[in-house]
């Protein structure tokens, strides 16, 4: 054969994305069998898979697509129906062609053996004689699959996913290319492909990202080329620096864009694994999507597709009862998973809901004991929240027999780690008996993140800010108790509670220094994989968007770095691995021996408690925020204010910051010294995406606060209330009383309009709870 | 392997190299390496070349040689090997040459070890010996050498 690697590779592009779309476009058909333009695609889609495997001499691949061809032909004319059965048929058909395709990706040649059976089947029916009842796909038949309910999830999926161009579609339709025969299609069909205007364009990955990497690039020149325009004074060259700089933004941003992906295209192959999964369990469940459009990093895609097949094999076989229970249970025999995608601050939040069983909490908690996990008065005082932390340890399986679908333990502790490798986190809710509801909670994009630079000895090292819990700068000579050892790990303690140490200086190899009895610490206090450890670092630097590079080979024996970064000045900086560190030291393994906080545990649950931030206002002393309110703590100097009208802004990031002087809101509170040279603490709140700097006073701490607080007793403007915390009293500040006190003053003042109402209270409410 | 071709020289503190000019991408002057810790010792550190970051060799190190200037190396020769881009830190650099096989003879036994893994012969050049270099094994060693440095 002389069939150049290109060409073959193409050919097997090409028959992958057919192949997707046909598992796609045969759930459909079940469900809609009357179809004729579904059957025309299909058919098509079939014949080209032929055509070209006649083109490579694909001898076994050629018969399997003919006898395939030969029966959907004759669904296409009308002069056989399609059934179960023929469906069915139809799966294992594209299953083999899926399996030879894959040895010819791996060989470069077609896979001994052949089709026999298979064909002769596909051929008898098209022959419009019945099978005998011997086929081992028989189980999956067995079962029939929901068809009523389900059509209202066929209309979601194809609404979903037709805004969104999803690639393999446009491909499908697009293959016939000058080796093919010419393609049978109906008249209809043809007129759809005509007015198809932008067809995608396939490119090679790599290349793809070589691109970004020298974009990347460009960023930095463009930054070392800036500082030039202003010293130089000459207008040419500024306005010549000006376009290049406005056309690098663009071409970054655009460049952005060609890496993001519409989840749809993880999500397509969804309807075919439930569909299999759930006659598989004999249960039925209808599969609703929607937010298919929101896009995310193709990276990102390629990292969740294994935990959401996990999630989703989950919620059917432990999640979903079988259609008699459901019945019992006065639910409809048809069960439901929600597969749900939206943005959220800058994140990608996808939701994977049922409406079965939910997590069996006394299950968990026999099987905790049998592992001897915990003690079986330990379990007593755990609540159903701390129980499910149970369910992401390592081989912890409620399952006592292994299937082929779970059961082995790998279960979510694959997917927690997998998640957080991308930087993402996973919370699960489960109501007993109402369902399971996962959120999981993944950046946008895997190449640029924010990180904090820090430095020890000589170098700068950045840490993902996702990582980071807080900062503390803790005064060892000041602080009664400082730096403690417990069996031999490090600690400190943080809000009385033990938080362990890790000095980077030691983790790094760099030097033996231990801080002294006097000295301030800086330590940045992380959290990952459920374990929150203080790291010690020399300085606190800036924060900063960091573009992610791999180390190489010849580093990959390391575990302390994820990456490295090019800072602006053009020197690398090594961002380090938060997840890594921690296992590479024993940390792990030494909390999992000896717990720090064991009692805390207990004592928290029995209160509910919500974190907030202590400040002060000029005339109130304690007065609190709820954390969830806090994006970030700045410090402007008081020069850098300037004039929006009447409105007090500053520059923020690329963009501005409007102050709101929370004095001017809130009862009690008495007015700023103007004079002040003294920097503002300004907490920053993002309302909507755009930040808004509240003025405080000065910043305490965090502290926890009891749920349940005293109203505020005669309505007290811009407070909620207070609580009472070591016989003091703290004035918590209602948030979404002061914007909204303060959009009346926009609006009237015109600055922008008053349009966002509903959705703010949401937020507020959310915060408060 | 023909021993002749041309081969770009250099030189690490009094010993003179020859290295395969045709996989030599650049000679870099301003190369700022940054240390990674913990690190197989004879990678100096990471370096960024417009925007790929490349592993910087110390190629003292690697050749098991003192380094008795006392000063940094001046330049880094930047190479493709195995498809991997590499910086080689060395002391200068000098002109490239064009060797014919008759001035060429394997290494001599009394070589030291970590030497003669690297270098695969002499040039007897009129003027002085010029040690050849194979760059890929430049490579293959470290990943040895950060075995061993796993089991001490």
């Amino acid at each position: 054969m002389d069939n150049t690697d290109e060409i073959l590779v193409e050919f097997i592009i090409e028959a992958r994305e057919i192949l997707d779309q046909l598992d796609l476009d045969f759930v459909l058909l079940e469900k809609t069998p009357d179809d004729k333009k579904l059957v025309g695609n299909i058919f098509r889609a079939i014949h080209t898979l032929k055509g070209s495997s006649g083109f490579f001499a694909f001898k076994r691949l050629e018969k399997v697509t003919h006898a395939g061809e030969t029966l959907l032909g004759k669904i296409r004319d009308g002069s056989l129906e399609l059934d179960k059965q023929k469906t069915s048929l139809l799966l294992v058909t594209l299953d083999a062609v899926r399996e030879i395709i894959a040895a010819i990706e791996a060989t470069n040649a077609e896979p001994e053996g052949d089709n026999t059976q298979l064909i002769e089947d596909l051929l008898n029916l098209a022959n419009g004689v019945a099978l005998a009842e011997k086929k081992p796909d028989e189980a999956m038949v067995a079962v029939p699959p929901p068809v009523e309910p389900a059509k209202e999830a066929v209309t979601q999926i194809s609404e979903a996913a037709s805004p969104a161009p999803p690639p393999p579609e446009p491909a499908t339709i697009a293959t016939p290319s000058p080796t093919h025969a010419p393609v049978v299609a109906a008249p209809e069909l043809r007129v759809e492909v005509a007015q198809d205007v932008a067809q995608p364009v396939k490119v090679n990955l790599d290349l793809l990202d070589k691109l970004m990497n020298l974009v990347s690039e460009m960023v930095l020149a463009r930054n070392r080329l800036l500082p030039f325009a202003t010293d130089f004074g000459d207008h040419h060259f500024t306005g010549a620096v000006r376009t290049i700089d406005l056309l690098t933004q663009e071409l970054q941003e655009r460049m952005m864009m060609t890496r993001m992906q519409p989840i749809s295209q993880i999500w397509s192959k969804f309807s075919r694994l439930i569909r299999d999964v759930s006659n598989e369990c004999g249960k039925q469940v209808n599969l609703i999507q929607e937010g298919a459009d929101t896009e995310l990093d193709r990276t990102l895609l390629d990292a969740i597709r294994d935990p959401l097949v996990h999630i989703i094999r989950n919620c059917i076989d432990h999640g979903i009862e079988t259609p008699e229970q459901r019945t019992q249970l006065g639910k409809p025999a048809t069960g439901q998973i929600l597969l749900k995608a939206s943005h959220e601050n800058g994140m990608v939040v996808i939701q994977i809901a049922d409406d079965g069983g939910g997590v069996d909490f006394d299950l968990v908690c026999k099987k905790a004991i049998e592992k001897r996990l915990l003690t079986a008065e330990h379990a007593l005082t755990l609540t159903d929240m701390q129980l499910l932390e149970y369910i992401f340890l390592p081989g912890f399986s409620t399952k006592s027999v292994v299937t082929n679908l779970s059961g082995r333990g790998v279960g979510m502790d694959v997917v927690k780690t997998n998640i957080a490798k991308i930087g993402g986190s996973i919370e699960i809710d489960s109501p007993r008996g109402q369902g399971t509801n996962i959120c999981l909670k993944i950046p946008l994009t895997l190449a640029v993140m924010p990180a904090l630079f820090v430095r020890c000895e000589d170098e700068r090292y950045a840490i993902p800010q996702n990582s980071i819990v807080e900062m503390v700068r803790l005064d060892l000579a000041h602080d009664s108790t400082g730096l403690e050892d417990f069996y031999g790990l490090p600690v400190f303690r943080l809000r009385n509670k033990l938080a362990p140490l890790l000095l980077l200086n030691h983790q790094l190899n760099l030097s033996q220094k231990f801080p002294g009895k006097d000295a301030v610490v800086n330590i940045a206090l992380l959290q990952s994989g459920g374990i929150q450890f203080g790291l010690l670092v020399d300085e606190v630097l800036n924060m900063q968007e960091v573009v992610v590079k791999p180390l190489g080979p010849l580093f990959s024996g390391s575990t302390d770095f994820a990456g490295a970064t090019i800072l602006g000045n053009g020197s690398v900086a090594l961002i380090l691995d938060v997840a890594g560190m921690a296992n590479n030291s024993s940390l792990v393994a030494k909390i999992q021996a000896r717990p720090l906080n064991p009692v805390q545990i207990t004592v928290e649950a029995t209160v509910e408690q919500i974190p907030m931030l202590l400040f002060e206002l000029p005339g109130l002393e304690f007065t609190a925020i709820p954390l969830e309110c806090v994006d970030r703590l700045e410090s402007f100097k008081v020069e850098k204010i300037q004039k929006n009208g009447k409105r007090e802004v500053v520059q923020y990031g690329n963009g501005l910051m409007h102050l709101l002087r929370l004095n001017e809101y809130i009862d009690g509170a008495s007015p700023m010294p103007i004079q002040s040279q003294e920097p503002l603490s300004v907490i920053a709140h993002y309302v909507n995406g755009l930040p808004m700097g509240l003025v405080v006073g000065k910043v305490h701490d965090i502290i926890q606060v009891p749920k349940i607080m005293q109203e505020a007793s005669s309505q007290q403007r811009g407070l909620k209330g207070c609580v009472i915390l070591n016989g003091r009293v703290i004035n918590v500040i209602d948030v979404q009383e002061i914007l909204r006190m303060r959009r009346t003053q926009d609006s009237e003042i015109m600055v922008y309009p008053d349009n966002e109402q509903s959705e703010l209270a949401v937020i507020d409410w959310k915060m408060v709870q | 392997m023909s021993n002749a071709g041309d081969y770009l020289t250099f030189s690490l503190g009094k010993f003179s190299f020859g290295i395969i000019a045709t996989d030599v991408l650049e000679l870099n002057k301003n190369l700022s390496v940054t240390h990674v810790p913990k690190s197989p010792e004879t990678v100096r550190g990471i370096a960024n070349l417009r925007g790929q970051l490349v592993p910087a060799i110390d190629m003292y190190k690697r050749l098991g040689l003192d380094n008795t200037t006392g000063q940094q190396e001046t330049i880094a020769i930047i190479l493709k090997s195995k498809g991997m881009v590499v910086a080689l830190l060395v002391d200068s650099v000098g002109e490239i040459i064009s060797l014919e096989d008759d001035t060429f003879e394997p290494p001599p036994p009394n070589f030291p070890e970590m030497s003669r893994e690297l270098v695969f012969g002499v040039h007897k050049l009129t003027s002085r010996l010029l040690l050849m270099l194979d760059h890929t094994k430049i490579i293959q060693g470290i990943n040895v050498s950060k075995k061993q440095a796993l089991i001490n």
